[in-house]
Parts: structure tokens; sequence; C-alpha cells
């Protein structure tokens, strides 16, 4: 009776389209739109990149100090910092406006720095190329400075510091503590893989739903039937947590090899995580599902907003929105699933498998259980006096 | 008045589900405008980052070097807890993280060059480039007066001298907008430009329900056959439509209204709320659109989802369009919502155009032609489904 229940929930699941489309199509689309319009944001935003600079030599005078610097930062044969276009002035500030430059170096005797005005927040990357053009200025001035005061009480020591300004040493070593993938947009993709699994609850909730007799007709028919109702639920809730499971791999997959998104860990760890958040999922929706007199539609509309919503607190929309919560109210990280599950791609990313990891699965699993045990008590021993 | 009566005893069934849908959407919105808040900066300043310090020197010029990036940066101490350093880093929540090593002062005080401090960064970012060489300017400096034969703490204290003294380097080119910014006002504009999700999610979610029943096949029937007339049936369900959808946004508009005080009722505050008004109608053509086709509550959800998340990560609601893509934006221009946004930028100077009320009033005009096309495309396949029935 197990194999037979077990067999029927996989073709129900197969010719339900709306599920398939929640589970299998919807992610995909979502996937798509992200590659479209995340594909260009770590690029635009963070990526280091060449500034172009304006610089307007003032035809009387000569600054080689400044020249130097000047020719020292636009020399890297790979990416160099600065791309200088030497312009008069009325050319330079046109060119400032039209945005084709970051700001205008003014270089006579002295040197000073024109920029346009930033005023929006969406142009953290400009505010960042001028103020990179800033300290380049700054650490002119500064050295001019402290030449001109050495000068004062030892000339002798001027050639032997002026050699020293032209260095371009750098002082730093960067360690590397990780061979993840650093680019916060793959956090994206991680909540998306998160709300597929919480979407898998749809399935749960059908097989809570058809087997209560005041919920639906096959309830009732199940009801009545001589079946054991926990043999019935656990043969149909194993059955559908594998088919969704089969649909979240398959996003997994498209995510992976199509469009080309860098998860940072083996394929087999990815599909354990999807797995037991695809439990969890199955178990949250049968729970939903046992609650109470409410239609199909309307528990459907409570599981895809809920679900939204843990994936909107996870990072789904606004990428940094995990660790605000972090910081308001770190309960909520703390049980919410879809945090849980994008973390637990994030612990395998960045770490690889640790404790965190298994912590993570722990708490899940412990969730997934909690959900379904409920669940269990809301549906038993119901008899009914009229249908 | 009898559809009317029929629509509004349908509405109410769906209250409870409408009232759930508000509180989420309200958290979302609220969310998302209460942390987006974070990162507003007003005209040209230095950007301050957040710099992570393992200080293992512990000495005079380590804490030197600290003090001085403070006064450029929000540092934060740092033990070596690599879980919290690689997290900070991956969510942005730290920019850098220094470290300066046991001897570093000594190796200073040698003229050392190379491996005087340890950085911990994300891989190719701007960010960390500018860190590196605010550090190795302070450094140069630093080794400057020391070449020069002062002492190090004289050298320390010439350095951070200098440097301070030769702060405020940027001269800004055009003068600033007379648009002050206001960061009650900033997140006004937020809650608008959230606010285009939440509305028209709302809408398809609350309203089509509604419409799906009223183009049931047997009650379509049935009301045809009545004595009331199509107009008056239709003009009844618009009433009905147009009612639910101003208790929808007269509620969100009070929503904000309590959010962020008369703000809200400035003179872009009201630029944002008639902005918003455009909405309405956006969202009844596509609901009634969609309500065209009867489909199912699960249907209504999943269309709703692509509908409205599609649009808002394409048309810059979630993402800025300052930073989409250029084939993203030349699609994303076929979708309202790309308007709607363009007219919150334009109003909260989040875009880079100049506001003007010629640009504003051509974006409210597209919105509306917008609704104008998605009305006759509801009406045309209406009519071309009705006509079917009656062949």
């Amino acid at each position: 009776m197990f194999l037979h229940e077990f067999k029927y929930e996989l073709i129900r699941v197969l010719r339900q389209k709306e599920e398939l489309f929640w589970v299998l199509l919807f992610p995909m689309l979502l996937g798509t739109m992200f590659h479209l319009a995340l594909g260009n944001l770590n690029r635009a935003t963070e990526s280091f990149h060449t500034i172009p600079v304006a610089v307007c030599l003032e035809s009387d005078q000569k600054n080689e100090a400044f020249q130097t610097v000047l020719d020292t930062l636009s020399q890297d044969e790979d990416t160099p910092l600065l791309k200088p276009t030497y312009a008069d002035w009325e050319e330079a500030a046109s060119l400032l406006k039209e945005d084709s430059v970051r700001g205008i170096f003014r270089v006579g005797e002295d040197v000073t720095l024109h920029c346009a005005p930033n005023e929006n927040d969406a142009a953290a990357t400009l505010a960042l190329e001028q103020s990179i053009l800033e300290t380049i200025v700054r650490q002119y001035h500064t050295n001019a400075d402290i030449l001109t005061r050495i000068a004062q009480t030892s000339p002798e020591k001027l050639p032997e510091l002026i050699s020293l300004t032209q260095s371009d040493a750098s002082y730093g070593t960067a360690l590397s503590l990780t061979p993840g993938n650093m680019d916060f947009v793959i956090q994206y993709y991680f909540n998306l893989i998160a709300m597929a699994c919480l979407f898998t609850s749809f399935a749960g909730s059908y097989v809570a739903m058809h087997h209560q007799a005041n919920l639906s007709a096959l309830g009732a028919r199940k009801c009545v039937s001589p079946n054991s109702k926990f043999l019935s639920v656990g043969a149909q809730l194993l059955s559908c947590l594998l088919s969704q499971f089969f649909c979240v791999a398959v996003n997994v997959a498209y995510l992976v090899y199509v469009i080309k998104a860098d998860f940072g860990t083996s394929l087999p760890m990815i599909l354990l995580t999807a797995f037991i958040g695809c439990i969890l999922g199955v178990c949250f929706g049968f729970f939903i599902g046992s609650i109470g007199r409410v239609s199909e539609a309307a528990k459907s509309g409570i599981m895809v907003s809920v679900s939204l919503l843990f994936c909107f607190l996870s990072g789904l929309m606004i990428d940094n929105m995990r660790m605000l919560i972090e910081d308001f109210c770190p309960l909520i990280n703390d049980i919410n699933p879809a945090v849980l599950i994008s973390d637990s791609f994030l612990t395998l990313n960045i770490y690889g498998v640790s404790a965190r990891y298994g912590s993570n699965l722990f708490t899940l699993l412990l969730i997934a259980i909690l959900f379904a045990v409920s669940g269990c008590l809301l549906i038993r021993r119901k008899t009914y006096a009229s249908l | 008045m009898q559809v009317f009566k029929a629509f509004l005893r349908s509405a109410r069934k769906f209250l409870p589900v409408n009232l759930l849908y508000f509180v989420i959407f309200c958290s979302i919105a609220v969310a998302a405008t209460k942390f987006n808040i974070e990162d507003e900066t007003a005209s040209f300043q230095t950007v301050s980052l957040t710099v992570g310090v393992i200080d293992e020197d512990g000495s005079g010029a380590s804490k030197a070097l600290c003090d001085y990036l403070s006064t450029l940066h929000t540092l934060t101490p740092l033990t070596h807890d690599r879980e919290a350093l690689l997290d900070g880093l991956f969510y942005r929540t730290l920019d850098y993280a220094l470290i300066l090593p046991d001897g570093f002062e000594e190796r200073l005080s040698d003229q050392e060059e190379e491996h005087l401090y340890e950085t911990v960064q994300i891989p190719g970012v701007f960010s960390s480039a500018f860190v590196d060489e605010q550090i190795n300017s302070y450094l140069k400096a630093l080794r400057l007066c020391l070449a020069g034969g002062l002492s190090l703490d004289d050298a320390c204290s010439m350095t951070a001298e200098t440097l301070a003294s030769a702060s405020n380097q940027v001269q800004i080119l055009e003068s600033e907008t007379d648009r002050p910014a206001d960061s009650t006002l900033t997140s006004v504009f937020y809650f608008y430009q959230f606010l285009a999700y939440i509305i028209i999610s709302m809408i398809l979610t609350g309203l089509t329900p509604i419409l799906t029943i009223f183009q049931e096949e047997n009650l379509a029937r049935r009301t045809s056959c009545s004595s009331a007339s199509l107009l008056g049936r239709n003009l009844q369900i618009a009433l009905g439509s147009a009612l639910y959808c101003l208790l929808v946004w007269i509620l969100f508009i009070l929503t904000s209204r309590v959010l962020y005080g008369p703000a809200v009722f400035s003179e872009r505050g009201l630029l944002c709320i008639a902005n918003s008004f455009l909405l309405l109608p956006v969202g009844v053509s596509i609901s009634l659109i969609i309500g065209c086709f009867s489909p199912s509550g699960n249907a209504i959800n999943m269309i709703n989802n692509i509908v409205t998340l599609g649009m808002s990560f394409l048309c810059g609601i979630f993402i800025p369009q300052q930073i989409l893509g250029q084939q993203v934006l030349a699609f994303s221009k076929y979708l309202p919502l790309y308007w709607y946004v363009k007219n919150n930028d334009l109003i909260s100077g989040f875009g880079k155009e100049a506001f003007t009320l010629h640009a504003y009033g051509k974006h409210i005009g597209i919105l509306a032609l917008y609704s104008f096309a998605m009305f006759s495309v509801a009406l045309a396949i209406s009519k071309y489904k009705s006509a079917g029935k009656k062949a």
C-alpha cells in the first residue's frame, strides 16, 4: 500500500502544473531575471577599474613632481589607476559635465582637484572614484609640505627625500583566507534556491489538505478507507519530497551550468543542502495545510507571502538585509528557514564543511520535525458528524 | 446597484487575506525603506568605509596609524575570528580588514619597505584599493619624516598634522541643486519607490479574484440575461474596482504619513503621491487583463509574482536604474514601472537627470498612456472572448 500511495503521489505531482510552476519554472525565471539585472552590478559598482580624469595644465607653469605622480599611476600595464586626458579648462569642464571624466586636476605651481557634485546614494562608485582622486592630491600636498619643512632644517637630505617620494612601493601584503566566491551577487542565488526549497511547501500542503474530510472530497474518501492514515501521509510526503527535490535540483543545475553562478562548492554538497531545505519546505507546507478551514487558494497565498517574507528578510531583494537583521534582532536569523538555507550555502562557499554548516542543517531538520509533528497532531483522529 | 453590492460582498470575503497581505507588504516596505537609508550620502565628502583592525603590535606607531584612519573611516576592532571577518567582508558590513603585526613599529623605524602590514580584502574591489592608497600614503609621509631625521613620535605628529591640513582637496565645479538632502524625505522616496511593487501586488492579489468571480461562465450568463444593462454592470464593477484601489492607495498614503510625518505632504512628497496614484490604473488594467482569462487562485498568485517581481527587478525598484545594464534598461523602457521609477528618481534626485516639471509630466503621461493601452487590450480580449462565446 505504501508503494501504491508513493507511486500515485508522483503521478499527481507530474500532473499538478501549478506546483511544478512554483518549484521548477518560477525560480528559473527569477534566476534569469537576476542574471540580467545583476550581471552588471558587481562590475559597475565594485570592481577595480581605471578612473578617467582630465588634466588641465596651466600654460606658464610646470609641475614635474605631480607629473611624475600622474605618470606612475597611469602606467600599469593591466589596469592602471588613472587614465588622464590632457585638455584646456573649457574642454575639461565639458568632459566633466558629460560624465566622461570623474574629476579635473588643474596643474600649475599648485594642484587643485575639481569634481562634479555627487548628491545621491546611487552614485556610490562616483563618490569612491572622487575620494581616490582626493587621496592622490592630498598625498601630493602632504609630501610637498613635509619636504618644505625638512628642507628648512636639513636641506642636505632633500635629494634622498625626493627619491623617496618617487618610489611606488606598496607596504602591505594581502592575505587570502578563503578560496570561496566573495562576490556578494552570489547570495541572491543562494536565496533563490532557499525560495525554491520553501516553495515545495505547496506539495506538502496538498498532502495535508487531501487527508482532511472537511477540506476536500479526496480527503473524505481517504477518511472512510481502511488504509492507515499515517502510512498514507508518510508515503505521500516522501514521494512529494523526492519529486520536489528533483525540481529544485534542476534549478540548481540551471543556475550552475546555464547561468554559470559560482556557488564556490561542489554540486553534491549544494544538492545535500537543497535536499534538507526541501524537507523543511514540505513539512512547512504540511503544517500550513493542516491548519483550520481556510481555502486552498488562501493557503497557497499565505505560503507564497510567508515564503517571500522569509526570503526578503534573508536578502532575496536587498542584499545586506540579513546582516541588518543580525544587528537588529539576531533571533529572527536564527529561526528563519531561508536564512538557514542560504547561510548553509554561504558556509560551504567560504568555509567548506564546518560546524556552522552542521548546526544550520541540524536547526533546519529540527524545525522540519516540529512542523511535521504539529501537522500530524492537527490532522489525526478527526471525526465528523456531518460533512 | 446589485452588482456593486455583490462586488463589495466578494471583497469582504477576501478581506482577511487582503489584510494579511497588507501587513506583510507593509513590513517589507518599511524594512526596505528603513535599511536602504543607511547608504545615504549628501554632497561631496570623502567616502567613509568600515575598516576592521587587528592591532597585534599595540605600539605608538600602530596607534597613530589607527588614529589617522579613524578620522577617515569607521574603525572596528577585530579579533582573530575568521568567520566574523569573512562574513563581514562577504556581506559588505566590513570593507577592509587591516592587520598590524607584532613588530610593526620596529620595522617602520628600520626603514623596511615590505610587509609592514597585512590586509584581508575582497579581491579586485575598488574600495580595497582606496584604503590601500590611504594607508600607503600615510606610511610614505611617515617614512619621509623619518628619513628627514625626525624621531618616530615627532614623525607621527608631523604626518598627522600635514595630512589633516591637506584635507578637503575637492572643489565642486557646479553649484549644487537647491534641493537639500533630508533623511526623512529620502525615506519617503524609498517608501514610494517600493510602493510600486506593493500596490501592484495588492491590486493583483486582491482585485483579480473578485473580477474573476464576475467572469465565471454561469454567473456572466445569468447577469447578461438579466434586466441590468451591460454598461450598467460594467460601470458598477468599475466603481467597485476604483473604490478598492483607492482604499488600498489611501491606506498606504496614511501609513507613510504615520511613518514619516509631515514630510510626506511637502512639495516633493506630494509629487511622489501624485506619481503613485498612476499605479492604480496600471494595476487595475493588468488585473483586468489577467481576469479575462478566469484564472484559479493559484494561477493568480503565479502571474502576480512573475509580473510584480519581474517588473521590480527589471525596472529599478529593487536595484537602482543607474546600476542596471543598458540592455536591461532598453527592455524595461517597455514596462510601465520603468517610468514610475524614473519619475521617483527625478523627484528624489537619485538619478542623474535634474527635476523639471516638463519631464515629470512627460513620465506621468507615459504611465497614463500605458494604462489606457492596457485597458484597451483588456477590453479587446473581453470583446473577443464574448464574441467567441456567442458564435
